[in-house]
C-alpha cells in the first residue's frame, strides 16, 4: 500500500547511486536543481575488509564478493543465470559497482562509435569520439585517473591527469616482449590516485581493489562524488528499492514508487524528471516492471528493445609461468599495463572487431591454488600442492582478454516469471550466449597472447577460453539511437516515448567497444546532465507532478 | 547447529595432510606440521564463520580415520563440499608466518615507491615510435 504523506517534489529523481547516478546528481545539483537519489543498498562497510594481514585472501570473497548470487546481501536482487554463458557481477549500494571495480580506466576508440560505417556490422552511435572527448577529459580529473598520456592507440590529445605507478618486473617483461614483436603495449591507466586528489589518498598498492579499497585511493563514487553531492544538498535515500517509474495520463513520468527496505512500506516519490541509473540489468528490469495499461510491454518500450542487445565483454585469460621470482602479488589489482594491438577489425582474421588485453595482479599464496585465473583447481591437491604453489607464486603473470561483444537481440534481460526479490519485485533473467564471432575473436587473441607470454620468457602457458563469472561490464540493454523504431533513448539518454525520463548508465551503449566502460559511462552521464541543464526551461513535465508541486 | 572442532580432530588431521602433504624438495611443511589442526584452522573458521557449518557437515560425512584412498574419499563428497574443505584448509595453512616466509611472501604490504620516470619515458617512446594503433574515422 502506498504511504500517503505529502512528499517534496524534486526537480530530478535518480534511481541508483553508482557512477552514472552520482555524476548526474552532482552536476545537476551544482546548477541548483533539487535532486533526490534512491538507492536500494547502503554505504559499504570497509571495516569488513581484512586488507592488510594474511587473512585477506581467505576473507575477501565474503562481504565484498562481486557475484550477487554468491554474496546474497539484503540489498541484492536475484538474477536467474541458468540460460547465460556469463554471470553479471555488481555491487548494490552507495557507490554502485565502483566499490568493487578494478578501476582500469579507458576511453572508447573513435572507431567504436562508428562500427557500422567502418565494418558494415552492428550500429553507429548517435555521437562521435569528438563529441564525448571534452566530457572524458573532465571525468578523468574527477575520477583521479593515473597513468601516462600520449598513447598511440588513441588520437592525439589524450592526456592523463595523475602520474603513473612504477613499472613492475611483470610490466618490464611484457613491454620488452612487445617491443620485439612490434606490438602495442602501454602502462596501465586506472582511476586510482597516485597522489592526493579529490578526497582520495595515494594508493599503497595492497591489491585489494576489486574487494573494496580500505586505504581510500580508488575512485569509487561513494568517496569521489557522494560527499560533494551531499554538501550540495542532494538527498540520498538508502535502502530504497524502486519498484516502478510512474506515469500520468499525459504519458509523462510523475515519479517513482519505492519500498523502504527497513520498514517494508511503499512510498511514491514525485519528480519533474526521472533518471534511471541502475545499470544494464537493473535499468531494463525497472522499466519492464513499470508496465501499465498505457505501456503494457514496459515503460519506454515502444521499440520492443528494452532489455535486448545485452553485451557483457566475454573474458578469457592466458597465464604464463616464469623461472625467475618477481613480486606479482602487489597492487594495484587494476591493470598494470595493457595492449590495444588487436582491439579493432583486422584484414587477416575471420571475425569483426577485437579485444583489449590487460595485465593484472596475480594475488597472494592462496590464489595460486584457487580457480582464478587458472580456470579450475581440481588437480592442485595432494602431491601436486607444493609444486603448484612453487611454480605459480611469484613466478606467474596473466593477460586478461576482454572481447568486444557485438549486439544481438537474442541476448537479453527480461523479468523472471517466477522468481522475485524480498520486496516482491520480479527478478532479472539473463539470456546470453557468446556468438561465433566472440569465440573466433577470443581464440585468435588467446593465440597471440600465448605468443606474447612466450616472448616474455614464459616456459609454460595456460589458456582459459571464456570464464563464466566475469560479467563486470553490463551494457547495451536500453540502446540509444536517433530512430525511435529501433532505439529506446536518444543521444542524450532521453526516452523517445517519455520525454522526461532519462537513462544514464552503460545500458544505452549501442556497441560495447573492447575496453572497460566506466570512463564512457561517466562521460555520457556528464554530457546528458548538461543537456538536461541546457534544456531545463523547455523540459516537458507531467501535469500530475506539477499539481503535487503546487500543493507541497 | 554449532560444532566443536575437538570432535573432528582426527578427521581434520588426515584430511589436512592429504590435501597438503610435506614436500622435501621445497622444504615446505605438511598441514599438520604447520599447525593447521590446532592453531590455524580455528583462526580460519573464525574468519569464515559463514563457511563453518558446511565445513563440519562435510567432514562428518568422512570416516574418522584415514581411508585407503584419502583424496578420492574427499573428492567423493562432491565439488561444493570439496571446495569448502580444501579452501579452508589451504586458507588456514597460508595464515602461517613461517610458511609465508619460506615462500618469500610478505603479505599485501603497503608500498610507497616513486616511479622511475626516465624508465617509463624510454619504454613509451619505443611504442610511440612504432606509430599510431587506431583506425582513423575522421
Ligand atoms: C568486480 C567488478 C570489476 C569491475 N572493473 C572495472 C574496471 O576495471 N574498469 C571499468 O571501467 N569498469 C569496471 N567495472 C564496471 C563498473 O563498475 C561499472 O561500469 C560502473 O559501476 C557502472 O556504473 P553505473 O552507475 O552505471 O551502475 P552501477 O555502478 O551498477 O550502479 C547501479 C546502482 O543502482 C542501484 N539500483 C539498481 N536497481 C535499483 C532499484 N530498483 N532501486 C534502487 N536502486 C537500484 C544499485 O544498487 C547500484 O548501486 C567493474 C565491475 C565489477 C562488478
Ligand atoms: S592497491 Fe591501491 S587502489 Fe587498490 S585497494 Fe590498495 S590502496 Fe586501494
Amino acid at each position: 500500500m502506498t504511504h500517503k504523506e505529502r512528499t517534496t517534489v524534486y526537480d530530478v529523481v535518480i534511481v541508483g547511486a553508482g557512477p552514472s547516478g552520482a555524476v548526474a546528481a552532482r552536476r545537476l545539483a551544482e546548477e541548483g536543481m533539487s535532486v533526490i537519489c534512491l538507492e536500494q543498498g547502503e554505504y559499504p562497510d570497509y571495516t569488513k575488509l581484512r586488507h592488510s594481514g594474511f587473512e585477506f585472501e581467505l576473507t575477501k570473497n565474503q562481504y565484498f564478493a562481486s557475484n550477487p548470487r554468491r554474496r546474497m546481501a539484503p540489498s541484492d536482487y536475484p538474477v536467474n543465470v541458468v540460460d547465460s554463458d556469463v554471470e553479471p557481477l555488481m555491487w548494490n549500494g552507495v557507490g554502485g559497482s565502483s566499490v568493487l571495480y578494478a578501476a582500469a580506466w579507458h576511453r572508447l576508440k573513435p572507431s567504436d562509435f562508428r562500427v557500422r560505417t567502418v565494418d558494415g556490422i552492428a550500429d553507429d552511435w548517435p555521437l562521435t569520439y569528438a563529441d564525448l572527448e571534452p566530457y572524458y577529459t573532465r571525468v578523468e580529473n574527477d575520477f583521479a585517473v593515473s597513468g601516462v598520456g600520449g598513447d598511440p592507440a588513441y588520437p592525439p590529445g589524450y592526456e592523463i591527469p595523475l602520474p603513473p605507478f612504477p613499472l613492475t618486473q611483470m610490466d618490464r617483461k611484457l613491454a620488452a616482449a612487445h617491443d620485439r614483436l612490434g606490438w602495442h603495449w602501454w602502462p596501465g591507466s586506472n582511476s586510482i590516485a597516485t597522489v592526493k586528489h579529490n578526497g582520495l589518498l595515494p594508493c599503497v598498492r595492497r591489491g585489494a581493489c576489486t574487494w573494496g579499497c580500505f586505504d581510500g585511493a580508488k575512485a569509487s563514487v561513494d568517496r569521489t562524488h557522494w560527499p560533494t553531492c551531499i554538501r550540495l544538498g542532494v538527498k540520498l535515500v538508502q535502502n530504497a528499492r524502486v519498484l516502478r517509474v510512474e506515469t500520468g495520463s499525459d504519458g509523462l513520468a510523475t515519479g517513482v514508487t519505492y519500498v523502504d527496505r527497513g520498514t517494508g512500506r511503499a512510498h511514491f516519490q514525485p519528480g519533474r524528471t526521472v533518471i534511471v541509473s541502475a545499470n544494464g540489468v537493473g535499468t531494463p528490469r525497472l522499466l519492464l516492471n513499470s508496465a501499465s495499461k498505457d505501456h503494457p510491454d514496459g515503460l519506454a518500450n515502444s521499440s520492443g528493445l528494452v532489455g535486448k542487445r545485452l553485451m557483457m565483454h566475454p573474458y578469457g585469460t592466458v597465464s604464463g609461468l616464469f623461472d625467475d621470482f618477481f613480486e606479482n602479488w602487489q597492487g594495484p589489482y587494476g591493470q598494470r599495463s595493457y595492449s590495444l594491438e588487436f582491439a579493432e577489425t583486422r584484414k587477416d582474421t575471420n571475425f569483426y572487431r577485437g579485444a583489449k588485453w590487460q595485465l593484472m595482479g596475480m594475488g597472494g599464496a592462496l590464489a595460486t591454488v584457487g580457480t582464478w585465473p587458472w580456470g579450475g583447481n581440481s588437480d592442485v591437491w595432494g602431491e601436486n600442492f607444493h609444486p603448484t604453489v612453487q611454480k605459480r607464486f611469484g613466478r606467474s603473470a596473466y593477460w586478461g582478454i576482454m572481447a568486444e561483444d557485438l549486439p544481438s537481440e537474442d541476448n537479453m534481460v527480461s523479468l523472471d516469471p517466477d522468481l522475485t526479490d524480498a520486496d516482491g519485485m520480479p527478478a532479472a533473467k539473463i539470456t546470453y550466449k557468446a556468438s561465433q564471432n566472440t569465440w573466433d575473436l577470443l581464440h585468435y587473441n588467446q593465440e597471440r597472447a600465448v605468443e606474447s607470454m612466450r616472448e616474455a620468457g614464459a616456459y609454460e602457458t595456460a589458456v582459459m577460453p571464456l570464464q563464466r563469472e566475469t560479467g563486470w561490464h553490463i551494457l547495451g540493454s536500453v540502446r540509444m539511437g536517433e530512430d525511435p523504431r529501433n532505439s529506446v533513448v536518444d543521444a542524450f539518454g532521453r526516452s523517445h516515448d517519455v520525454p522526461n525520463l532519462f537513462v544514464m548508465d552503460g545500458s544505452v551503449m549501442p556497441t560495447s567497444g573492447a575496453v572497460n566502460p566506466t570512463g564512457t559511462v561517466a562521460a555520457l552521464a556528464l554530457r546528458n546532465s548538461e543537456a538536461i541543464i541546457e534544456n531545463r526551461r523547455s523540459q516537458p513535465v507531467s501535469k500530475a507532478a506539477e499539481a503535487l508541486r503546487v500543493g507541497s | 547447529m554449532t560444532h566443536n572442532i575437538n570432535d573432528f580432530q582426527s578427521r581434520i588431521a588426515w584430511v589436512a595432510d592429504t590435501l597438503i602433504p610435506s614436500d622435501s624438495k621445497s622444504g615446505m611443511p605438511s598441514a599438520t606440521e604447520a599447525g593447521v589442526p590446532e592453531r590455524l584452522l580455528p583462526r580460519a573458521l573464525k574468519e569464515r564463520h559463514d563457511l563453518a557449518p558446511s565445513f563440519f557437515l562435510a567432514l562428518s560425512r568422512l570416516p574418522e580415520t584415514c581411508p585407503s584412498s584419502p583424496l578420492d574419499a574427499i573428492r567423493a563428497l562432491g565439488s561444493d563440499d570439496f571446495h569448502t574443505i580444501s579452501f579452508l584448509i589451504a586458507g588456514a595453512y597460508f595464515l602461517d608466518e613461517t610458511v609465508n616466509r619460506k615462500l618469500r611472501y610478505p603479505g599485501q604490504e603497503a608500498l610507497h615507491e616513486t616511479p622511475d620516470y626516465d624508465e617509463i619515458m624510454e619504454a613509451i617512446e619505443r611504442v610511440q615510435a612504432r606509430g599510431s594503433v587506431y583506425v582513423d574515422v575522421a
